[in-house]
């Protein structure tokens, strides 16, 4: 007899369970590549145990997506909600109809990193023009996972709504329109705040790195979710009848804990200079080894290759010189990979704007612009969206007017100048010897 | 990265809504850029999607926050209400140095914050959103314009829609 529950234990949220129907999108194809995609690529080689997949992740995101659908689907807690923006969401006053978006929120959260490609974020630029992950998760919903959803029960889930919800709005434009219970539903997967992609890999990155950066209560914080009419976007209104999703109150200090775990772990793990580095060789190396430089974008073809794939072709080009990305490949096999040489910090920055192209310029025509690698990222850390917190009065609030931490984290920055190992010491002293005089903006040499 | 020119156009937009008396919140100004663009035809570079209160483009919100971030922009909090944009000292500076920027589009700048400078965020919704239905089905007559604004946005009556789609040909013409 088929089993109507399966479960798996997870690290972090110890029982996971699924359905028949969740089971046979686990048990899909493109679901099990995942099984093989790291979620931090090579950051293993910096926190050994950082070895986790995008298959776990995919699975807590869709559990915690769950909890917090329980949680602001609940009579008492949409009880409050005034009636003009009950009337925005018709959705949530038919009882009956919730079970079944409950399961597209979670169908959307199992797919929503399908189209992630190996070694998950390091080289997504080698994705044709145009063409970014979340491209190739909604094709993998829309196209190779149809048949799923053909053969599930009634009422059977509608590819496009998957789609949509799993990738958000930003990212799937062609989708459109969205009403205004999907928009919330794609935020309770892709919010940035309260997303539940968010709040598991923070908390799972942290798990298996073995550090406690990404730490914060997501149980508090899921508990005091709420969806609540907007902040009132000026004195014409009490509070605005669009609905978000938002906060009690008490879930403030938890959403600021939430940024601040995020903070840290771009600037302790995400942007870690060697896990940088091997970001660098790896995206390198599959510039020269691939065809044409680019990743296929087929499905059949996309399938085919997963992190396994690329490290055979990593030792194998590391053993032979005459391959394709051998020395890049061979920095990352035998861990030779170049060094940090200069990082550039906010008060080089505050005195010319272009001091690592400057840098980089010097130390190329120094050393070889063959054995300098230049990094530059940077990922805004405050929040960009208000939302509505939920007072003692039942008053909506601005989180912008009670929180200045969502709002003011600075961005993190991986400003990174990397050289070829042997001459590492050489060009650290060249830089210490520099800097200054870099320092100062260099408008003649751009000109 | 937001251009010179575009950070300028949505500064100067801040700065006219705000002489105009308007609040000048995100929504304020998401809907006044989407009338430059579209009514006064002054290429903006953003594009706009149907969405919260009407049309409002992602690229737009990142530009925002970006001005933001590099202190051209601040944000005045009056709680509880949605915070107002303000140019920063420094803002002023860059507006007034790279005005020429601007060039034609300054009257257009002007004409849309004096038609928004007193309205709510209701009413620019509404007639946004009757703007983005105008420009969709230009072919259709007000009443199939105004039932199909009420579908996009159930909460603007077909009536209320009349009237909106109304002001937007007298500001049209």
């Amino acid at each position: 007899m088929l089993k109507s529950s399966h479960e798996f234990r997870d690290p972090l949220h110890v029982f996971i369970r699924l359905d028949p129907e969740e089971r046979k999108v686990v048990d899909s194809e493109p679901f099990q590549r995942l099984r093989h995609i790291h979620q931090l690529a090579m950051t293993y080689q910096v926190y050994p145990g950082a070895t986790h997949r995008r298959f776990e992740h995919s699975l807590g995101c869709m559990e915690l997506a769950s909890r917090i659908f329980d949680t602001i689907t609940r009579r008492d807690n949409i009880r409050k909600l005034p009636n003009d923006v009950c009337y925005r969401l018709p959705e949530i006053q038919e009882e009956g109809r919730l079970s079944y978006w409950r399961k597209i929120l979670r169908m959307a959260a199992l797919c929503h990193d399908l189209g992630h490609l190996p070694f998950s974020h390091a080289a997504e630029g080698l994705l044709p023009n145009g063409i970014s992950h979340e491209t190739m998760t909604k094709r993998f919903i829309l196209e190779e996972m149809q048949d799923i959803w053909d053969n599930a029960h009634k009422p059977q889930p509608e590819a496009e709504l998957i789609a949509k919800i799993a990738v958000g709005r930003k990212e799937a434009p062609e989708l459109e329109p969205f009403t205004t219970w999907e928009r919330i539903l794609s935020e309770i997967i892709t919010g940035e705040v309260f997303g539940a992609d968010r709040m598991d890999y923070l908390l799972r990155d942290s798990l298996h790195a073995g550090v406690t950066y990404g730490h914060f209560d997501h149980h508090r914080l899921i508990d005091t979710m709420r969806i609540l009419p907007g902040v009132a976007q000026d004195k014409t209104q009490e509070y605005s009848p669009e609905p978000e999703l938002g906060i009690e109150l008490g879930g403030m200090q938890v959403a600021e804990s939430l940024l601040v775990a995020r903070y840290l772990m771009f600037s302790q793990v995400y942007f870690h200079a060697i896990r940088r580095i091997y970001d660098l060789h790896l995206a390198a190396f599959l510039r020269e080894s691939l065809p044409c430089g680019v990743y296929p974008t087929e499905l059949k073809d996309f399938l085919a290759i997963t992190d396994n794939e690329i490290l055979v072709l990593i030792r194998k080009a590391a053993c032979d010189p005459s391959l394709p990305g051998h020395a890049h490949a061979e920095r990352i096999y035998r861990r030779t990979h170049f060094k940090k040489a200069y990082e550039t910090m906010a008060q080089d920055l505050a005195q010319n704007s272009k001091v690592l192209e400057d840098i980089t310029r010097g130390l190329e025509e120094e050393f070889g612009a063959e054995n300098v690698l230049v990094d530059k990222t940077a990922k805004p850390m405050a929040s960009r969206d208000d939302f509505p917190i939920r007072n003692s009065n039942d008053r909506i609030i601005s989180a912008r007017s009670q929180s200045k931490v969502l709002f003011s984290l600075h961005e993190a920055t991986a400003w990174y100048l990397f050289v070829a190992p042997e001459l590492r010491d050489k060009a650290c002293a060249w830089v210490k010897n520099n800097v200054d005089s870099y320092l100062k903006p260099r408008t003649e040499c751009h000109d | 990265m937001i251009d010179i020119t575009s950070a300028v156009t949505v500064l100067a937009m801040v700065d006219n809504l705000r002489g105009q008396g308007s609040w000048a919140g995100e929504t304020h100004v998401q809907k006044a850029m989407y009338f430059l663009d579209k009514e006064c035809e002054i290429q903006t570079g953003f594009d706009f999607i149907l969405y919260k209160h009407g049309p409002y483009s992602f690229d737009l919100h990142d530009s925002l926050n970006m001005l933001l971030a590099i202190g051209l922009l601040d944000h005045e909090i009056t709680p509880p209400y949605g915070p107002r944009f303000r140019l920063t000292k420094v803002g002023e500076d860059f507006l007034r140095k790279h005005s020429c920027k601007i060039g034609s589009a300054e009257p257009s700048l002007r004409t849309v914050a004096e038609w928004f400078g007193a309205k709510g965020v209701a009413d620019l919704e509404k007639l946004a959103t009757a703007l983005w239905v105008r420009i969709e089905s230009p072919e259709e007559d007000e009443p199939v314009q105004a039932r199909r604004v009420h579908e996009l946005k159930p909460h603007i009556s077909v009536e209320d829609a009349l009237q909106a789609l109304s002001t937007v040909k007298t500001m049209h013409s």
